[in-house]
């Protein structure tokens, strides 16, 4: 065995998951098997050892019915980077414009024995609904307002690289969260892993019962970031918001957008996360999120490849011992 | 159809929701109706040579069910053949078809259309409630005199509620004028929002548009307070939270003329039964809270509910099998009528079952004026017999519906129709 697969798999524990199309799907060891392995496969890329290849010959295709810049980049990136053949499907052009059902589509490039399905959807469910009807590991990138697994695993990644542990973090997550799916996939993963999460957003802008999720609830940002390690701001997402969830931009930007002064109602050593694209001037000042001292949002697209090869190794390397069996 | 055959049902227990008893009893059935009832189980058979006799082996013997809230027809759906197959299954003999169909019912020609073409091809009656608004839509009147006149029993608007609180009151007050039920969905659109999931936790955590209980309770307010002004006939269809029982009780104390209906999804399951992601739980309103299903549950037990329905909206995989966002509403659910209601109550209840299945014979027979739905001599000889102890797994390849989106695929489920008589002929092959 070699030195990866012991940090990786300690005897007692085996990442067993056939897909991950949501956080709440995972234990604690779960998630630590795969920040651990991230870890690794960190040291070794910037030790420029790149002839870690898992994946060679086998093929991940990316199906993505909702337009992305940077997950796409990053899995594409990361699949490559482990050996895998990689498969982009552009939606715009493809049959599902001409009307096929989200199963034909998976049905269809089922048959092309894939080994990785990487889905993102404008539906939530989308991903546990292909995970049900292919034979292949489906990762979920995004599926409307219900999860975005992957994002939430660089994000806790990113922040024990940054503060060492993920336990009793305190992590204040502001903004849009009603229309987030980035937001619910960080707060069961950060509650799982001993951090404490708090909200900070207009009553518009939060789901029902969001507080039993597990975390302290704030209208107020200078009393909701009082003592936290980290701010999460998320993204306005317009483009969900039809109808009066806000007088103007402009009044949200003045009672919940993040900049230098608003930190100073904070620790000295707080940071600021966002998992992009940012609304500039909405919910972040440019000068916040371009700080190295301060943001950590770089950060966060560098981990995200790590994070991701790690993850496609891993549902991986399981698929094939059930296939083996 | 003849109705030559006389029957003598003996060693039966006989369900009289009129007079809320179970009684050890035979029935005698001659020319397609109810002839005599007595309470000897077992009389001497040599004195009816000329009749059939059907030993009834303690099994129960109750009225045939009504079902006020089925909807059928158009691709997505089941033609009138197989759903009176699946309703003869629930112990269902009388179907009420809802108006939301293609084409939709609302022209005279439209609805004897179906009347006529539900008696060619169903074994069961079939009713139809016209819809009170030209196209289920807001902006007009259907001719709803006519309807009657062509056969509506009542005149609905269902799935969704009417837009315009001007021309539903024109409407309740114009049905009043003919004296027409009308039978009315509460929502409020705005509030509602396309929501597809009880606004709450599991909403929030699976990302699902939330459906919010005032959505149902303002709608319902505002029927109840229109119909009180215009005077008209009410009834109240698929209710789902708690809060509208306080509602529509206040109300009724007030002498408004109101029933009230709620699915037999909504005293069965809860908003916890859609997880993870089941289409076939998706229906309107949402699934809610165990505490609402509870509390509908209760309340169809002290009658405080007059009706069940099944709220049978058969649809095929074609439009369920998607992201649940997409999929279409409703399930196909007539089937499982009685196995529900037995599930639910028998056994396990300090009403008997005759007080129960008042909710799905006499009660609608009272509201909708059909002739059905009692244990009386001179009655239509319209009779199930069903062994209530026996259980089966609920599977969708043995279901007789041709759309299967069935919410209790795989559950163990309590009762089997074992007889079914309408207008005293024997159906024979359930």
């Amino acid at each position: 065995m070699s030195l990866i697969e012991k940090f990786l798999y300690p005897p007692n524990y085996q990442f067993n998951k056939p897909h991950l199309t949501q956080i709440k799907n995972l234990s604690e060891f779960d998630v630590a098997a795969i920040l651990d392995h991230a870890a690794v496969i960190a040291n070794m890329t910037m030790q420029e050892k790149q002839n870690f290849k898992p994946l060679l010959g086998k093929t991940q295709i990316n199906l993505f019915f909702e337009n992305s810049t940077r997950t796409l980049a990053s899995f594409e990136l990361a699949g490559k980077r482990i050996g895998a053949d990689v498969l982009n499907m552009a939606t715009n052009t493809s049959s599902i414009k001409k009307g096929e059902t989200l199963i034909d589509t998976a049905v269809t490039l089922n048959a092309m024995n894939p080994d990785v399905l990487i889905v993102r959807h404008n539906q939530s469910g989308a991903a546990d609904l292909l995970a049900q009807k292919v034979n292949c590991a489906v990762l979920n990138a995004g599926d409307g307002t219900h999860e975005h697994p992957t994002q939430a695993l660089l994000d806790a990644f990113t922040i024990r690289q940054h503060f060492g542990t993920l336990h009793h973090i305190k992590l204040a997550i502001c903004g849009d969260i009603l229309h987030s799916r980035v937001a619910r996939s960080n707060i069961i993963l950060m509650n799982l892993m001993g951090a404490e999460v708090r909200l900070i957003a207009p009553k518009t802008l939060l789901p029902a019962d969001i507080e039993k999720f597990g975390c302290k609830v704030y209208t107020d940002l200078h009393e909701g970031i009082k003592d936290v390690d980290v701010i999460m701001c998320l993204r306005l997402q317009q483009e969900r918001m039809k109808g009066g969830f806000l007088p103007s931009l402009k009044e949200y930007y003045h009672y919940y957008g993040i900049n230098h002064e608003i930190l100073k109602y904070a620790k000295p050593h707080t940071m600021v996360m966002h998992p992009g694209p940012a609304n500039r001037g909405v919910e972040i000042s440019s000068e916040l999120i371009d700080d190295p001292a301060k943001s950590l949002v770089r950060k966060q697209v560098e981990n995200g490849v790590f994070v991701r090869q790690a993850v496609l190794d891993l549902i991986t390397r399981n698929r094939q011992k059930v296939s083996d069996l | 159809m003849s109705n030559n055959h006389h029957y003598l049902i003996y060693n039966a227990q006989c369900i009289d929701p009129e007079n809320g008893g179970v009684f050890d009893g035979s029935i005698f059935i001659q020319n397609g109706i109810i002839a005599d009832i007595i309470d000897n189980a077992l009389p001497d058979l040599t004195k009816y040579p000329d009749m059939t006799h059907i030993n009834a082996a303690q099994n129960y013997l109750s009225p045939g069910f009504i079902d006020i809230s089925v909807g059928v027809g158009g691709i997505h759906s089941d033609n009138f053949g197989s759903l009176s197959q699946a309703a003869l299954r629930g112990g269902v003999t009388s179907v009420i078809i809802e108006p939301n169909i293609s084409p939709t019912i609302d022209t005279p020609a439209t609805c004897s259309h179906i009347l006529n073409t539900a008696k060619q091809q169903s074994e069961i009656h079939v009713y139809v409630a016209a819809c009170l608004t030209k196209d289920h839509a807001s902006y007009e009147m259907a001719p709803l005199g006519l309807l009657k006149q062509a056969g509506a029993v009542a005149l609905s608007f269902t799935d969704k509620a009417i837009d315009n609180n001007l021309l539903l009151y024109r409407s309740l007050c114009y049905a009043s004028s003919h004296n027409m039920l009308v039978s009315l969905y509460p929502e409020d659109n705005s509030l509602a929002n396309n929501g597809i999931a009880h606004e709450g936790f599991v909403s929030s955590l699976y990302g699902l548009d939330a459906h919010p209980i005032e959505a149902e309770t303002l709608g319902l307010e505002r029927d109840l307070m229109l119909a009180d002004k215009a005077n008209a006939k009410l009834h109240i269809q698929q209710i789902s939270t708690r809060y509208s029982l306080d509602i529509i009780q206040r109300y009724k104390d007030n002498k408004t003329d109101v029933t009230v209906s709620c699915s037999l999804q909504h005293i069965a399951l809860n908003e916890h039964d859609i997880i993870p992601y089941r289409t076939f739980l998706k229906m309107r309103p949402p699934l809610r809270t165990e505490d609402d299903r509870q509390a509908l549950s209760d309340a169809v037990c002290r009658g405080d509910i007059d009706i069940v329905t099944s709220s049978h909206r058969p649809r095929l995989d074609d439009v369920k099998r998607l992201p649940y966002g997409e999929a279409e509403f409703g399930c196909a659910s007539i089937e499982n009528m009685l196995s529900v209601l037995l599930n639910l109550y028998y056994g396990q209840s300090e009403y008997n079952l005759a007080e129960i299945l008042k909710c799905v014979t006499l009660n609608p027979a009272k509201r909708f004026d059909l002739p059905a739905g009692r244990l009386k001599i001179g009655n239509p000889a319209d009779l199930i017999i069903f062994n209530a102890d026996q259980g089966y797994r609920m599977t969708r390849d043995t279901m007789k519906s041709t759309a299967t989106n069935t919410p209790y695929d795989g559950q163990l489920m309590q009762g089997v129709v074992t007889h079914v008589f309408i207008n005293g002929n024997f159906i024979q092959g359930l």
